[in-house]
């Protein structure tokens, strides 16, 4: 009996000093450790791809498909529309503070400079040569994007400020401390980096590689987009050169800007060989990311729109401009009213409404940004010809006026407006040049400029207002109280 | 390997039980003191065995097999003092006192021990005390029981969850959650509606570091033990139970709120005066006005809401005999929400058993099957959400399209057409169209054995299992609501299905050793190992294209969608051992000390250590004490010890991709910024108590001071956008909880025919942050979304940090604040916010109070519940007063209430004169304190004399009320928990119960009949 006792205990605590450390040694299944993530050529690859999916801003599409609707919300390209849920109401009154702006594009832009930043700094793990060149091409043209995307929201104008003050621009993230708690840059320094990391990416991205298709960013977008930057800087003779490096790499004029008759088919995503698209997010049935969805629901057969194109814009849009129907459905909706609504990114054929891809940098804006650089350098003739090769693949039977001077220059702004309404620029052209945002005070919501106006606060809006740079949002001015709030909020 | 040891070790322990010889027999009669009548099913047992026997309808009990060495009979009923005889020859007859028993034993840690003998911080509560009430979890059940539990319904779901805090908000972390164990086995928030609070025995609460410190890492937010029935104790002998209750709930309305909201013509007017609103509403000519309210009035509580009800049963079969006893039950509960297509549906059976093998083995389980469904709705801020939906929708909105009469239009089927009103989707088609149905299957349970070596040393190896199941499917029917709205006109409808296997593994070995030496030192000794592992796998799958809303399987979609899964592990493993010493009963002393390795820090800190101490002194068994007429109990406890915390989500302190797609191909990612100093958040807490009972235990109570506090606080904290993330988790100073409870019972009548009993507890709770390392003035509570509180030394956490509202500029109508220094002014600007100090969602001070009587077979019971000292910014007031922001909804009556000429006073400001924006300040920040009916039970117990007549052992009648009235000033349910569902996604970063209200569930209210039946 005592022996047998005995045993048990000694059994007993066997069990009780048993060590089961290594039922502690668990790793993730669903993950990959940061050490082996970023190793061979294809995990390169896959992390650029990360990239890029983080410009939709989430299921919420707060950054990028935002961003289409946002810089024409804050502008004279829309009016609320009064059947509509009234999202992003605050923005278009201008009523936005701290505690109500819209953060998504300040979030995932910098989330987006992140992956890039992280490819950077593994990117000596490859071996040099074409590949490495093309992948630290996409993360700097990246990271420039996400910066510049974050300087023209929250930092005021080069026509504002004088960009060599402190705090005048935004943080320039290009590294992985995510303790970091950065200050602003100047406007200067801020906008040198995205120049020098766009000039670089020009260079080292290999267009074999990248193609529209694949989602990724090629010369021709790399340099459309530095031209626009050059533009928002009012640096006109570098916007100029910039432009006609996109122009020369984009293709024929045909495939860079799309005739008329593939003109529609960029819209539903079936432009033979994404003619007249430089750059675009590709967002895919299973992304649930909706871009259409911000403009408007019910497509096509109760449209119900957030947001309808002033009846001045409307009324721009001539009849034989492929645009109008492009981009414009009239309909009635359910209430018995009647509105424009905005069908730009409606649906694929057979699609799911609202999911299309967002086309972030065209052809057509190559075009426009180069005459408007020659334009502003004096170069008419450069101008009107890059002018032409746009309109005359907007309209029928186009004969060109030849303008020169001011009215050449008015005639690109107008078909800058037209070409890129609905596609996040607009907000961005007034604020670079200074100019006052100006909403009709009669002019309403439905087809025929009837129904409800603007109101009264938001119709005016002066140059340089303190509105144009978006404040800062609280919770950001918690965690990093070196980012110095906006001027104004 | 650990296998084979168990297998071992029952082979050898059987085996063996050949070997043991017994001997002797015992036998006699148990009667009631006072009555002399025989006490049927009192729990006989060999002191130190497993060997005993219970009394049968004589009181009669026979035991045999008695060893050399057996001396003592231990002798237990329910509401009987324990009683402990020495065996003096064959026959033992006993009369047993009713009353309070002391010598009743409570679950603490892994053993049970003779409520005398606590030293340690703990409550009881009775499973009496949770039961026929239509309310499905037991965490919501607990409300107001003990005192330093404090319950908030998360919202009125129906079988919806609570917020469970032990003494104040000890983490910072996601997890403020106890630990909560049923029969030993743990189980999570998502299964507390899976317990059938009917099975439950009692509640023990371990609140102090001495009670919970043999838990270890999983006890710093203290440790609930939940004891379901067993065959022992209830009754003894055979006893069938059947209970059935139904309650109907009251159809909410809109006059239930304490506030009220715009009749169709108030909000016409307000509209047509701001000349801002709905275009229908402005266009409409004066003279149209009275025909548009005839046509157009519609009830939208009517429409979106029904009368809940909640139908339970249960049937319970219990028994004991000489070497076995059992507990069979079955369940159901069935509820049906507030909301369509709102339910919770339970079904559950329960056996529990014990088997005495042998004079010195035992074996035994306790195993319930579970089986539910539940039907969820969408908890969002917006028209989703069918609880909000009576908030947004005007009352001049129709529920279908109507034709200039009033009659509805119908389609080219014939169906009314719904009108998506002005929030695009109507409320309620969406929530007849987009259900959301889960189905759980649940098995919790554990099988031990236990075996008596030795004199007093008994082993025991218990085996817990909880396997989880879980299917769901959220639909959205083909082309009507949402999926019209968003959906793809060509493949209609979509199914999201997903299904996940929770397993959770427990493996528990404890030693212990109980020996008195000379009758004076009384020794308890504990030593044991338990492993812990979870493993959770789950799939998930989406698809569009279905022909109709009856058809809609995965396999039937046209499209195939999304496709996912994952898996996810944890384990802990710990080495923990205890010892007690008591000296008569009078001077107690222990220890205990557990170290825990947790699989979510790094091999450095990966291994935590714990320990707690206390000490007690059982005043009332001095000897000059004995004899002090009037004082019963009377016992000082102090104790202090240690606890951790590892609740964080795993792998936070690796720095991993995640692995998605772009355009069709792979892509990854970095999930989160990793923190490879991660380590054990740790608290320090003691205790000093005082327990008492007076005039033969009449007066009964404790009173206690406890202090807690936490180090290295795991915290989420916000991190710079710049970062590319929301939020990094790190051990980040301190806080300490302080706080004062009290318990208090009076038996006031005790009495043949009946009795009078007053029972109240309350707590009262100082929350201070000790250290926050940051450079910053403060550190926000919240990253992306934004928040409204701070967490900075000196203050309680969570204080509110908000802009100040100062009225109404009576001169011109505009909205004034005070910027940072206290001047006033009219312009709202970032960096206004004050810190609001004494301000937070922390509840300062709650408890329950509540009386039960009877008399000749009437009982009336009352329970209330209180809660007070904290504010909770009420956004559903801003949305309701939006100063015509939000004038295309429903407003509240006194919305209407603004500015309107120079030198008016008024509530809100003029809506033009501040662009219609109402911005976030302390305007609705608002007082949370409330005392609320909880329940009202009046009934009838049937007489023995009758019963007898028709074979029942008990029969009891009983109707009730719930949450029958709340008083308040808060306007609308101070109970609040979650704001909206939507709270809980990735931009906030932590959960803080009550920051702020919106739209969420409301609590269930109605009138319940029930009856008891026992044969």
């Amino acid at each position: 009996m005592r022996k047998i006792t005995l045993l048990v205990i000694a059994c007993f605590s066997t069990m009780l000093l048993f060590s089961c450390k290594d039922e502690l040694e668990l790793k993730p299944f669903d993950q990959l450790e940061e050490s082996s993530a970023l190793v061979k050529p294809k995990d390169f690859t896959a992390a650029i791809r990360g990239a890029y999916s983080r410009m939709f801003g989430g299921e919420n599409g707060d950054y990028y498909p935002r961003k289409m609707i946002l810089a024409d919300v804050l502008s004279d390209n829309l009016i609320i529309c009064q059947d509509g849920r009234l999202s992003l109401q605050k923005m278009y009154d201008f009523t936005y503070n701290a505690n109500s702006v819209e953060d998504g594009i300040l979030f995932y832009a910098y989330s987006t400079a992140d992956r890039a930043n992280r490819i950077i700094e593994n990117i000596d793990k490859l071996e040099d040569g074409a590949f490495k060149d093309d992948i630290l091409g996409q993360a700097k043209a990246i990271r420039a994007l996400a910066h510049f995307d974050v300087a023209i929201n929250y930092a005021p104008s080069f026509t504002a400020v004088n960009p060599n003050d402190p705090n005048t621009g935004v943080p320039i993230k290009d590294h992985t401390d995510a303790l970091a708690k950065p200050a602003r840059a100047t406007l200067q320094e801020t906008f040198d980096f995205i120049v020098s990391e766009l000039k670089d990416a020009a260079s080292l991205i290999d267009d074999s590689r990248a193609n529209v298709a694949s989602g990724f960013m090629n010369k021709a977008a790399v340099n459309t987009l530095l031209s626009r930057v050059y533009l928002y800087m009012g640096d006109y003779p570098n916007a100029k050169i910039a432009a006609q490096d996109a122009v020369n790499e984009a293709g024929s004029e045909d495939v860079a800007i799309g005739s008329r008759a593939e003109f529609p088919h960029i819209w539903t995503d079936n432009s033979a060989g994404d003619a007249g698209i430089l750059f675009k997010l590709v967002v895919t049935e299973q992304d649930r990311v909706r871009p259409g969805v911000e403009y408007n629901q019910g497509y096509p057969n109760n449209i119900r729109s957030e947001y309808v194109p002033t009846f001045e814009l409307y009324s721009l849009y001539d009849s034989s401009d492929v645009r109008k129907d492009a981009y414009i459905l009239t309909s009635a909706y359910s209430t018995g009213n009647i509105y424009n609504n905005v069908i730009k990114y409606a649906q694929r054929p057979g699609g799911t409404i609202g999911v299309v891809d967002v086309k972030v940098v065209r052809g057509a804006e190559a075009y426009l940004n180069l005459a408007e650089a020659a334009a502003r350098t004096g170069d008419d003739g450069t101008a009107i010809t890059a002018l032409d090769a746009v309109r005359s693949r907007r309209y029928a039977s186009f004969v060109s006026p030849n303008e020169t001077g001011q009215a050449l220059l008015d005639a690109i702004m107008l078909q800058r407006r037209l070409e890129f309404a609905f596609e996040g620029q607009r907000f961005y052209d007034l604020k670079r040049l200074g100019l006052p945002i100006v909403r009709s005070a009669t002019e309403g919501d439905r087809y025929d400029g009837t129904g409800v106006p603007a109101p009264a606060t938001a119709r005016n809006i002066s140059a340089n207002d303190h509105r144009f740079a978006l404040p800062i949002p609280t919770a950001e001015r918690q965690a990093n109280p070196n980012f110095e709030q906006s001027p104004g909020y | 390997m650990k296998k084979n040891a168990l297998f071992w070790l029952l082979a050898v322990i059987l085996s063996v039980t050949q070997v043991l010889a017994q001997n002797r027999t015992v036998s006699g009669v148990v009667t009631d003191a006072e009555t002399g009548e025989p006490l049927i099913g009192v729990s006989v047992v060999v002191k130190g065995t497993t060997n005993g026997a219970v009394t049968d309808i004589d009181g009669k009990y026979k035991i045999s097999n008695i060893g050399e060495n057996d001396k003592i009979l231990e002798f237990s009923y329910v509401g009987y003092s324990t009683l402990q005889e020495e065996i003096t020859g064959p026959t033992l007859n006993l009369k047993m006192k009713s009353g309070v028993d002391l010598d009743e034993v409570v679950v603490v840690g892994y053993q049970s021990v003779k409520k005398s003998d606590v030293t340690s911080s703990i409550s009881e509560v009775k499973g009496v005390a949770l039961q026929n009430i239509p309310i499905g979890g037991v965490d919501n059940l607990l409300q107001g029981k003990a005192a330093g539990v404090q319950i908030t319904a998360m919202n009125g779901r129906p079988g919806g969850n609570a917020y469970i805090r032990i003494r104040g908000t000890g983490s910072l972390n996601a997890s403020s959650e106890p630990l909560i164990l049923v029969d030993g086995v743990q189980i999570a928030a998502r299964d507390y509606a899976m317990i059938n609070p009917a099975d439950i025995q009692d509640v023990t609460v371990l609140k102090d570091a001495a009670a919970a410190a043999i838990y270890g890492s999983r006890a710093s937010n203290g440790v609930i033990l939940v004891t379901t029935k067993r065959g022992t104790g209830a009754s003894g002998g055979k006893n069938f139970n059947v209970q059935y209750s139904y309650n109907r709930g009251v159809k909410a309305k809109s006059k239930d709120n304490n506030f009220r909201l715009m009749n169709i013509r108030e909000k016409i007017d307000y509209e047509r005066e701001l000349g801002r609103g709905n275009p229908e509403i402005l266009d409409l000519d004066d003279s149209e006005i009275d025909n548009f309210i005839k046509t157009h009035e519609t009830n939208w509580f009517d429409v979106m809401m029904r009368k809940a009800r909640v139908e339970s049963h249960d049937l319970s079969i219990s028994g004991t005999s000489k070497d076995f006893d059992y507990y069979f039950s079955f369940g159901s509960y069935k509820e049906d929400g507030l909301s369509w297509n709102s339910n919770f549906d339970r079904v559950d059976v329960r056996f529990n058993a014990d088997y005495r093998a042998n004079k010195w083995l035992k074996i035994g389980n306790s195993i319930s099957i579970v089986g539910a469904k539940d039907s969820e709705i969408r908890d969002r801020n917006n028209v989703q959400n069918p609880l909000e939906v009576p908030y947004i929708m005007n009352p001049y909105e129709t529920v279908y399209l109507i034709d200039s009469l009033g009659n509805p239009l119908v389609d080219a089927d014939g169906n009314k057409i719904f009108n998506p009103t002005n929030a695009s989707l109507n409320g309620y088609e969406n929530v007849l169209t987009a259900p959301n149905h889960a189905k759980y299957t649940n098995i919790i349970g554990n099988v031990y054995l236990q075996a008596n070596l030795l004199d007093g040393l008994q082993l025991k190896t218990t085996v817990g299992l909880k396997h989880r199941q879980n299917s769901r499917k959220i639909y959205s029917y083909p082309g009507v609501g949402l999926d019209a709205l968003i959906g793809n006109p060509a493949a209609p409808g979509r199914v999201s299905q997903s299904a996940s296997t929770n397993v959770l593994f427990d493996w528990t070995n404890t030693a212990t050793y109980n020996k008195t030496f000379k009758e004076k030192h009384n020794i308890s000794l504990l030593a044991g190992t338990e492993l812990l592992r979870t493993d959770f796998e789950s799939l998930s799958a989406s698809a569009i294209g279905f022909p109709n809303k009856d058809l809609m399987q995965l396999s039937v979609a046209s499209t195939p969608q999304t496709a996912g899964g994952t898996r996810e592990k944890y384990a802990l493993f710990s080495i923990f051992g205890e010892a007690k010493y008591n000296y008569m009963g009078r001077y107690y002393l222990g220890a205990s000390l557990r170290r825990d390795g947790s699989a979510n820090f790094g091999p450095e800190s990966r291994f935590g250590t714990f320990w707690g101490a206390s000490a007690a002194w059982n005043i009332a068994n001095e000897s000059f004490l004995k004899n002090v007429k009037h004082i019963d109990q009377l016992k000082l406890r102090v104790s202090a010890g240690t606890s951790g915390n590892d609740q964080i989500g795993s792998f936070q302190y690796l720095s991993t991709y995640a692995l998605g797609s772009y355009a069709d191909l792979s892509s990854s990612f970095p999930t989160s910024p990793a923190n490879p100093k991660l380590k054990w958040e740790k608290n320090f807490n003691y205790n000093v108590g005082i327990d008492f009972g007076f005039f033969q235990n009449r007066i009964t109570g404790t009173v206690e001071y406890y202090n807690k506090k936490t180090n290295d606080l795991l915290f989420p904290v916000a991190l710079s956008y710049t970062s590319g993330f929301t939020s990094q988790t790190q051990n980040i100073g301190a806080m300490r909880n302080q706080g004062v409870e009290a318990e208090l019972r009076i038996d006031a009548v005790r009495k043949k025919d009946g009795f009078l009993t007053f029972y109240g507890n309350f707590s009262r709770n100082w929350n201070e942050v000790l250290s926050i390392p940051t450079t910053e003035e403060f550190l926000p509570t919240s990253g992306r979304g934004g928040g409204y509180t701070i967490l900075k030394e000196g203050l309680e956490a969570y204080t509110f940090y908000v802009n100040r509202w100062a009225g109404v500029d009576a001169s011109n109508g505009k909205a004034l604040y005070y910027d940072k220094d206290g001047n006033v002014t009219d312009v709202y600007s970032d960096g206004d916010q004050v810190i609001l100090k004494g301000k937070s969602p922390l509840p300062k001070w709650y408890g329950g109070f509540g009386v039960n009587a009877e008399y000749k077979g009437v009982f009336v019971d009352a329970d209330f519940y209180y809660s007070g000292g904290n504010y909770t910014m009420n956004l559903m007031a801003q949305n309701l007063l939006s100063d015509g922001e939000g004038i295309t909804d429903v407003q509240r009556a006194d919305a209407a209430d603004y500015w309107r000429n120079p030198g008016d006073i008024t509530k809100n400001p003029n809506p033009a004169a501040v662009n219609f924006t109402s911005n976030n300040s302390d305007r609705f920040l608002q007082k949370a304190d409330y005392l609320r009916l909880r329940s009202l039970r009046v009934g009838y117990n049937f007489p023995s004399s009758i019963l007898k007549k028709v074979k029942l052992s008990n029969l009891a009648v009983y109707f009730q009320g719930t949450n029958l009235f709340t008083v308040t000033n808060y306007e609308g349910d101070p109970e609040v928990g979650i704001g909206t569902g939507e709270n809980s996604d990735a931009s906030t970063l932590i959960n803080i119960p009550g920051e702020f209200s919106l739209f969420s569930y409301p609590q269930f209210r109605g009138f319940s009949f029930g009856v008891n039946v026992g044969f």
